[in-house]
């Protein structure tokens, strides 16, 4: 059942998160200007940064599932 | 004692030592992920921002590098090696460290004579900024090198085996990160 409500769960939270989202000043703001590239350049390095760690984190997870199937096969 | 910081454990197929490291490393990508951010965002969002070749000494900056660079390599030589030959490369990278912070320093007090401190402009607030950290993290890798010598014939062979591989590992993320500053703040 659980399960089942998950699903909309996350349906629902993406589109009442998304009005707020589209609202940021910030990065969706009309007017462009040097604070506003310059906020974009930072959230951009941020997330590059943020992806290649938890790319990381992946990378060890799915190595630890592979070791983990290989011992149950055996 | 805790288990497995010699042996692999089975299941993650790496020592305790070295997992712990690597979430350290990552937590510290953060930290450094975070400041560049930073540097991007006023960068850019600057109506001025000067070019570090001109306001820097580039040549302490290259020789810094090579410096850390063979700090790093006496310390990968290190990896799999005795007690008695990982020694004294252990202590040769940590005089270069050393040296390393003293040519820092050194850059440090040249600027400050030119009247060029954190408060002078954002590009120097972050290039103080940066390479403090960076130099932060030298002295502790220079700690570390030194506890890993002074515990080497209390802890026996294997143990500090894996406190060179985990020190390997520190030291090579030091190194990009000052590639990465050099790049950023020198050279450009």
């Amino acid at each position: 059942m659980k399960a089942r409500r998950l699903p909309l769960a996350c349906l629902v939270t993406w589109i009442g998160a998304t009005a707020p989202l589209l609202a940021c000043p910030i990065c969706f703001q009309v007017e462009e200007g040097p604070v506003t590239a310059g906020v974009r350049a930072a959230v951009v390095v941020l997330i590059g940064v943020t992806v290649g760690v938890l790319a990381g984190f992946g990378v060890f997870i799915a190595r630890f599932v592979a070791r983990e199937r290989s011992a149950t096969c055996q | 004692m805790i288990p497995y910081t010699v042996d692999r454990r089975a299941d993650t197929g790496v020592t305790n030592v070295t997992m712990g490291v690597w979430l350290f490393l990552a937590s510290e990508v953060m930290l450094f992920g975070a400041l560049f951010s930073a540097y991007a965002l006023l960068r850019v969002s600057a109506a001025a921002w000067p070019h570090g070749r001109d306001v820097l000494s580039v040549d302490t900056g290259l020789i810094n590098t090579v410096v850390l660079f063979a700090s790093t390599f006496l310390v990968w030589s290190a990896r799999g090696s005795t007690i008695g030959t990982a020694t004294p490369r252990l202590v040769g990278s940590s005089v270069l460290a050393v040296l390393f912070v003293a040519l820092k320093g050194l850059e440090y007090q040249g600027e400050l004579a030119r009247g060029l401190v954190p408060a002078t402009n954002t590009f120097l607030a972050m290039y103080f900024t940066l390479t403090g950290l960076h130099a932060l993290h030298v002295v502790g890798g220079t700690i570390a090198n030194l506890w890993a010598v002074a515990g080497s014939r209390r802890v026996g062979p294997a143990m500090t085996a894996g406190r060179v591989h985990a020190l390997s590992l520190y030291w090579g993320f030091v190194d990009v990160v000052w590639l990465v500053i050099l790049g950023l703040v020198y050279l450009s």
